[in-house]
């Protein structure tokens, strides 16, 4: 069990790291693949097979194809335009915080007396059918914002990415 | 047999970390919105981990990570829709320049 | 496992109410539009959304006899705090679709007044939960209309490259309060605040509960923009639509502090820590208090060199924020009731303030200083009434503002009687407040003394007069009276 946690961690990780350090964008994309598998696999891991059936869905299914689709309409810019770092050229700033999060992360995970925890044994019979029963339950209030939010996303997104027509 | 928990925090956390780091230094606007869904399924794996380890009486942490998949996927929606507006204003822009200039 | 369902309908009136309005505006639009001119269209879908707003406001009457009818899980809660605090939402944004009418936001009017409704629901729902995920779920509908809407000028590159940025920025944001949630929720199991409040009071404190309460800060300090998460704001105020501005600045605001006194005077009552001079002790009063500083010196400071009124009123708002934040950090009930009467005088002013500011730069040429010289003799109504916002955000009595900063640093000075402990705070309350006078009288310099290049007069409609005046009215009112609403207030906060 160990051997297949730290084979998928590593594919998770360097899935990450590729995605955020390589230069052309469509080889981003692909590392990012890598990683939805990578967390997918932990979620069949931990037990939670609908929502590593729905990681693959949303994340590879549709976030990743809109992102190569937003990638191929905006081929040329792949260099500087549409947006800058948000802190200028500091990366070396970038790299700081990021590197003092992990590392704080790393000595607070030691230090919590959280660290040793071993699961107590989650079933997964009937989860999809509790959780089904769960968003018009207890959660049928979220449930209904997230149509609310779904709506107003698709509405947004398409005022947004629509074309204005030239002076009427 | 699992691994003990804290070697999963340790992964949440790097992976954090990782999203983070690429989200501040990109340049490019797709680039770092890559990096955000990194930091997003970081977030999302710890709910799902915290779920399986300690609290799995109830399925809070996996409708919680659920939901936040749901959300993640609109926002890139209407991320994506602006860099598209972004660019093609940069285009357009530059295209009536040219225009102006040849009078 | 069966839930009445009855209960959530009514308690949900007023939003459903609004999704039906949404949804008629855009039919609506898209029926009679096309062919009208865009002028006409903003008028008659403006006038629906109005309706709307007004008839979302009837099922609040209906539900102020209930009192803390919790749904499952506090996904839900109806108690008259949220009652009053939904009523100034709708309020907000009613004024907002009045200011809206008279502005230019393109061709796409009803879409443009369905996501303003889909916002104002996305605040309506904030304000009615105390659960995590039901929070999370709103804030993101809120966050989601507002990036939307900032884009709304679609032939403006500015106004494009704002929301672009108040998107990654937010959603970076977001990231980190999910990432904290995670942990809040791994250590306690709870999503709900009183039982997460309830597990924290029994847990010693962890390592990683630190790590969690200060990624759920950074989340909800950005959407308040307090410094150093302030770096969308005087872009995207600047960029968007003004009428977007205006409800960036003050509907988003007031939902946002609301939620953010209820989480950390709720679930974090166990966090504290202190902010008193000489006496730090980590938690998330420290943490606030120095947001709090930075925010009050950055954004004043930086408000003096902007020659834009938008940034100005930007970085005033970041200023804002700061001296918010000073009542937060208090931790006591008075500090919350001080915030929550503080955010709403503030947003009453700030709405008024852009308001003035979408009606008068759209028919001088621009927003920035040089275009409001001599306004006072080409608007004067207008300018007068600015003048009235403008002393009440630099804390003039006898206008809001003032009472508002007084009460929010009284409760900050009062909360440690012996020693004083956060005198200091309060120092540099008042000090920041002197030098925030002084742009906020160049404003004025600009608008009354200057001479204008040209001095024809400015004509408004009158629907836009009246709903300023109504801001001014409210600003004045809540200076001269204040005392009604905040013993409300004080008798609704000790129950939070």
């Amino acid at each position: 069990m160990t051997i297949v946690f730290l084979t998928l961690s590593a594919i998770t990780v360097l899935g990450a790291l590729l995605a955020v350090t390589l230069r052309n964008l469509v080889h981003c994309l692909l590392a990012l693949v890598l990683f939805f598998m990578g967390i997918a696999g932990h979620f069949f891991l931990l037990k939670a097979d609908f929502l590593g059936a729905v990681q693959i869905l949303i994340y590879i299914g549709a976030v990743a194809v809109l992102i190569l689709f937003a990638i191929m309409l905006t081929r040329n810019i792949s260099g500087t335009e549409g947006g800058r770092g948000s802190l200028g050229g500091a990366w070396w700033l970038g790299v700081g915080i990021a590197t003092t999060l992990a590392g704080a992360m790393c000595v607070f995970v030691r230090r919590s007396d959280l660290v040793s925890k071993l699961p107590y044994g989650a079933t997964e019979e009937g989860v999809v059918k509790e959780i089904g029963k769960l968003l018009v339950t207890d959660w049928v209030v979220p449930l209904e914002i997230m149509a609310v939010l779904l709506t107003a996303a698709l509405i947004g997104a398409v005022v947004i990415a629509l074309e204005e027509e030239k002076k009427r | 047999m699992s691994v003990p928990l804290g070697y999963y925090l340790i992964l949440g956390g790097v992976l954090f970390a990782i999203g983070l780091c690429g989200a501040l230094t990109r340049k490019n606007a797709i680039a770092v919105l890559m990096s955000i869904e990194i930091m997003f399924n970081a977030a999302i794996l710890n709910f799902v981990v915290f779920w399986y380890y300690l609290h799995n009486g109830a399925l809070t942490g996996q409708m919680f990570a659920l939901f936040a998949i749901a959300v993640a996927a609109a926002e890139s929606a209407v991320g994506l829709a602006l860099v598209i507006s972004v660019y093609r204003h940069y285009k357009s822009v530059d295209v009536n320049e040219m225009r102006s200039l040849k009078g | 496992m069966s839930v009445a369902y009855a209960p959530i309908v009514r308690a949900l009136g007023s939003e459903t109410a609004l999704v039906l309005v949404a949804l008629a505006v855009l039919t609506l639009d898209f029926i009679i539009g096309r062919k009208r001119e865009v002028a006409k269209r903003r008028e008659l879908v403006g006038a629906v959304a109005l309706f709307g707003l007004a008839l979302s406001a009837v099922p609040l009457v209906g539900q102020v006899g209930m009192t803390n009818v919790l749904l499952p899980g506090e996904t839900l809660v109806v108690n008259p705090l949220v009652i009053i605090f939904k009523f100034v939402l709708i309020v907000l944004t009613a004024v907002t679709v009045l200011i809206s009418i008279d502005h230019d936001i393109g061709t796409h009017v009803g879409e443009y007044f369905a996501m303003l409704l889909f916002g104002a629901i996305g605040m309506l729902l904030l304000v009615g939960t105390e659960e995590f995920l039901t929070i999370f779920v709103a804030l993101e509908l809120t966050s989601i209309s507002l990036y939307v809407l900032t884009a709304f000028h679609k032939n403006s590159l500015r106004s494009q490259e704002a929301a672009l940025k108040y998107f990654l920025f937010g959603a970076i944001a977001t990231a980190f309060l999910l990432f904290g949630l995670s942990y809040i929720y791994g250590l306690t199991g709870a999503t709900n605040l009183r039982d997460i409040g309830a597990a924290l009071a029994k847990k010693g404190t962890d390592p990683l509960l630190g790590v969690g309460l200060l990624c759920v800060l950074v989340g909800l300090g950005f959407k308040v923009a307090m410094v150093p998460f302030h770096l969308w704001a005087p872009d995207a105020y600047e960029g968007a639509p003004t009428p977007v501005t205006a409800f960036i600045a003050t509907g988003s605001k007031v939902a946002s502090f609301f939620v953010l006194v209820k989480v950390l005077m709720v679930a974090f009552a166990g966090a504290v820590g202190s902010a008193y001079w000489g006496a730090f002790e980590s938690g998330w009063a420290m943490v606030l208090g120095l947001t709090a500083t930075a925010s009050m010196v950055l954004g004043n400071c930086a408000a003096i060199v902007q020659r834009n009124v938008k940034r100005l009123l930007a970085y005033s708002s970041i200023a804002h924020a700061g001296y918010i934040l000073v009542g937060l950090v208090a931790a006591s009930s008075t500090g919350a009731t001080a915030v929550l009467f503080y955010v709403i005088v503030y947003a009453i002013t700030n709405l008024g303030a852009f308001g003035v500011v979408a009606a008068l730069a759209s028919r001088a040429g621009g927003d920035d200083l040089e275009h409001f010289n001599g306004m006072a003799k080409r608007a004067p109504f207008l300018s007068l009434l600015m003048l009235v916002f403008v002393l009440s955000l630099a804390g003039i009595p006898p206008l809001g503002g003032f009472f508002g900063k007084f009460y929010l640093f009284a409760a900050a000075v009062e909360c440690d009687a012996e020693m004083f402990g956060l005198l200091w705070l309060v120092a540099l309350g008042i000090v920041m407040s002197a030098v925030s006078l002084y742009y906020y009288l160049v404003l004025m310099k600009h608008m009354y003394v200057l001479p204008a290049k040209d001095e024809t007069r400015i004509a408004t409609p009158g629907h836009l007069k009246m709903a300023l005046a109504f801001c001014a009215a409210g600003v004045v009112l809540l200076g001269v009276f204040p005392e009604p609403i905040l013993a409300l207030l004080k008798a609704l906060v000790v129950r939070l």
